[in-house]
């Protein structure tokens, strides 16, 4: 099972605001290994790829800043596969399709989060899994 | 070199309208009638003025570069001593005349319709100018954050320039003495105390003009000096901008060029706000280092489809190329690596977006269409885009040139963010600034907050990457530079500033330690008159000892004893590091930085020593426990923390 993989079936296993970041945390630091592998694959990707890293980072971050967000250690996907044997679009497919998911979870706790930080936290963190969504998708301008 | 007003175009034009009354001096009737002579002597004493403004501002560099300089600016001192304002003979003529003051009061009231007088002060009025445009570079205010207002401002305040200056000095006054001189013997229109002051004015003239012309024979200023100095543009920012789908080359080049001194001038600034700055952020600084890796990667596409198709295959400007683009890719890398670097490290403030990262983005936009061919390329995936044919690069020469000019300043501005970046990232390192989230710790680490100060094993690696940033993308503006020489391409000129620059940091070594070159810039910039070799806007992290600052805020700027009293900071540090060493074995729970006036100095000594300090001298540790940024035991202690991240960060470098 690849991290991706992982990383969305977590995050769907997620029932509560402590779950979803605590899966929103793994899942970004998923996708930004994922991107740091293969982002030298392909010219064509290097730029959408650097970029969603950073997103991946700062949303990862964001999480981290969350009140709600259990303490202690996150659980470690480093054993598992980075997609390697995956072509870059089959990485692309993947990554927009768990950014996707990541934006809408936490767009849903960005306006029911009790706590106004973790409301805050949850609304940037999912703007930065909207950003590397409408990266992989050619959607947006930087 | 940037579209905008140069010191050139305001001296050129001075010295053409002079060169015009020059090559009419020896016209039989000249200078013809009286009314042509009457106001000449308040031209002259108007371009007199104007000359000994930049007398001093020449003697302001090198008057204070007289300390520690070389037997080769002695010449030119004394050119600048001969240039600069003094109450000479000239001026006590015209002021001892009855209605001298008057004359001079008149001088914004006279009808210039005189052919010498007009064209005079025309050239006057350049001259003028062109002064004001290099001060708008300067900062006026004496502070000492005061490092000029732009990029330019060590280039302004260097010895080479202000040689340059001089040099254009002693050529206006060997074109105003003439005239002067026949004025004056032609009597016409001019009263007997304005003949004596015309004729006191030529032979000074004469004497600046003599004093210059042995500084060039003795120490000649280099072509390259001297183009620097004209290429000196006014200080203004350029609007922010983005390419228009349909934008043709040219107009892709001109958006690179001016974005990219954008780029230069936010950081710069941020720069110089690291300590403090709320736009320092985890998101600023890995979304500038991930646009950079881009931008370094379009400047590579644009050299390596030129080396592979313009001109005939194997010529020589196609190796330069080639060279250049695998310059670029590693310029890339090394980016790249920077942009990692950030995934392990984050900073104390957040959300905020600097400017920088803002013109970042754009310069990365604008060198991708550049690069490929598709109108609307975007760092966004979508269709695969095709790299701009060389045919369309290169359609002609001057289109190359362009091209060349436009890439070049890209670069050149990768390594002045790389630097400013650094500066950033080690402001950040040395004021507790970097965290990280504490889960992502080993399990070893007991830490019984959310975030925890950056160990050293993960500050370090981010300043080195910076470190490699920076070498890298300078190694790529040269491999450029060379292909701007060969091509003559504007920009060129950017070697020269970078040259300079480098020789302004050589000559201001010791004045950039006690921290006087930024006082001294700082009242050149308040006096019209600059007093040191330029403080480079990424002067050395080490900051001012404590005795060296009591003087700093004094308005002290007497280099002797700014360097004495950084000497006084230097024994202190070094008697303190001789005592803790032989106290090793240091009384448990003793903290030698418990009051404020011992932990300025240990906080110095950490920052000053450049090695790991003694255990003596570190607060006392709880054991087991790391404090968390937003833990009550860290808030007792801030200093704790900053002395102990930058002891990791020197264990981590040794």
């Amino acid at each position: 099972m690849n991290r991706i993989i992982r990383a969305s079936e977590r995050l769907n296993a997620a029932i509560d605001l402590p779950g979803v970041l605590e899966s929103a945390y793994g899942a970004f630091e998923n996708v930004l290994a994922v991107l740091r592998h293969h982002q030298e694959d392909d010219e064509a990707v290097f730029a959408a790829f650097i970029l969603s890293a950073n997103a991946a980072a700062n949303g990862r971050d964001w999480i981290a800043w969350a009140p709600a967000l259990p303490s202690g250690s996150p659980p470690r996907d480093s054993g598992e596969d980075l997609l390697d044997s995956a072509c870059v679009t089959a990485v692309v497919l993947a990554i927009a399709e768990v950014s996707a998911e990541l934006a809408r979870r936490l767009s849903t706790y960005a306006v029911t989060a009790a706590d106004i930080e973790d409301r805050e936290c949850c609304g940037n963190a999912a703007a930065e899994a909207a950003a590397i969504h409408a990266l992989m998708s050619g959607a947006n301008p930087p | 070199m940037t579209g905008r007003a140069t010191f050139g175009e305001f001296a050129a034009s001075a010295t053409r309208r002079l060169g015009a009354i020059v090559r009419g001096i020896d016209l039989p009737d000249w200078p013809g009638s009286a009314d042509t002579c009457a106001d000449v002597p308040v031209a002259v004493h108007s371009a007199m003025r104007t000359l000994t403004g930049y007398g001093e501002d020449a003697w302001g560099v090198l008057g204070d570069a007289r300390l520690d300089s070389t037997a080769q600016l002695r010449p030119w001192i004394r050119a600048a001593s001969q240039a600069s304002p003094r109450i000479d003979d000239s001026e006590v003529l015209l002021q001892s005349e009855p209605g001298g003051e008057d004359r001079r009061g008149r001088e914004e009231q006279i009808d210039w319709t005189g052919q010498v007088g007009s064209s005079m002060r025309a050239a006057v009025r350049s001259m003028q100018l062109a002064r004001d445009l290099l001060h708008t570079h300067l900062d006026p205010r004496l502070s000492l954050a005061a490092e000029g207002r732009s990029e330019w401002a060590p280039v302004v305040t260097s010895a080479p320039v202000a040689c340059a200056l001089l040099d254009r000095v002693g050529g206006w006054a060997s074109q105003i003495a003439p005239v002067a001189a026949r004025v004056a013997a032609s009597g016409r229109g001019i009263t007997a105390a304005e003949r004596r002051y015309l004729y006191a004015a030529s032979q000074r003239l004469w004497a600046i003009s003599w004093a210059v012309g042995e500084a060039q024979e003795r120490q000649p200023v280099g072509q390259d000096r001297l183009q620097l100095l004209e290429a000196i543009p006014v200080n203004a920012r350029p609007a922010s901008s983005y390419p228009a789908v349909d934008a043709a080359v040219s107009g892709l080049c001109d958006g690179v060029i001016s974005t990219a001194e954008r780029l230069r001038a936010a950081a710069r600034q941020a720069a110089a706000r690291a300590a403090w700055s709320p736009t320092l952020t985890r998101e600023s600084l890995r979304h500038t280092a991930g646009c950079c890796a881009i931008t370094a990667s379009n400047l590579r596409i644009v050299l390596r489809t030129l080396a592979e198709h313009h001109g005939r295959p194997g010529a020589s400007l196609n190796g330069s190329m080639a060279a250049a683009a695998a310059a670029a890719d590693c310029a890339r890398a090394t980016w790249l690596q920077a942009a990692e670097a950030w995934d392990h490290i984050t900073t104390d403030t957040r959300g905020a977006t600097s400017g920088t990262a803002a013109d970042a983005t754009r310069l990365a936009l604008w060198t991708g269409r550049l690069a490929y061919a598709s109108s609307d390329w975007t760092p966004a995936l979508g269709p695969r885009h095709a790299a701009r044919p060389a045919t369309d690069l290169a359609a002609s020469p001057d289109q190359l040139r362009h091209v060349i000019d436009a890439i070049h300043h890209a670069s050149h501005t990768l390594t002045f963010v790389g630097e400013a970046d650094r500066s950033q990232a080690r402001s950040a390192s040395m004021t507790g600034r970097l965290i990280v989230p504490t889960r992502s710790l080993p399990d070893s680490f007991d830490v019984p907050f959310r975030f925890a100060p950056a160990p050293g094993t993960r500050s370090a690696p981010l300043l080195s990457s910076y470190d490699r940033a920076v070498e890298a993308s300078a190694a790529a503006t040269d491999a450029i530079a060379e292909l701007a020489a060969d091509a003559k391409a504007p920009s060129r000129m950017l070697a020269a500033y970078r040259t300079a620059i480098g020789a302004g940091l050589a000559a201001s070594a010791e004045g950039s330690r006690s921290g006087h070159a930024k006082v001294a810039v700082a009242r050149a910039a308040r006096d019209h008159a600059t007093t040191a070799a330029p403080a480079p806007w990424h002067a050395p992290a080490i900051p001012a000892g404590p005795v060296e600052r009591i003087l700093l805020d004094l308005d002290i700027t007497s280099a002797d004893e700014l360097k004495q009293a950084a000497a006084l900071d230097t024994a202190a540090d070094q008697l303190i590091l001789r005592a803790a060493t032989a106290a090793q074995a240091a009384r448990p729970g003793r903290d030698p930085g418990r009051s404020a006036g011992t932990a300025e100095l240990i906080s110095h000594l950490a920052a000053a020593s450049g090695r790991p300090i003694p255990e003596a001298l570190l607060p006392a540790r709880p054991v087991g426990r790391v404090h968390g940024v937003d833990g009550a035991a860290l808030t007792a202690h801030p200093r704790a923390a900053q002395v102990r991240a930058r002891q990791a960060e020197l264990e981590a470098g040794a």
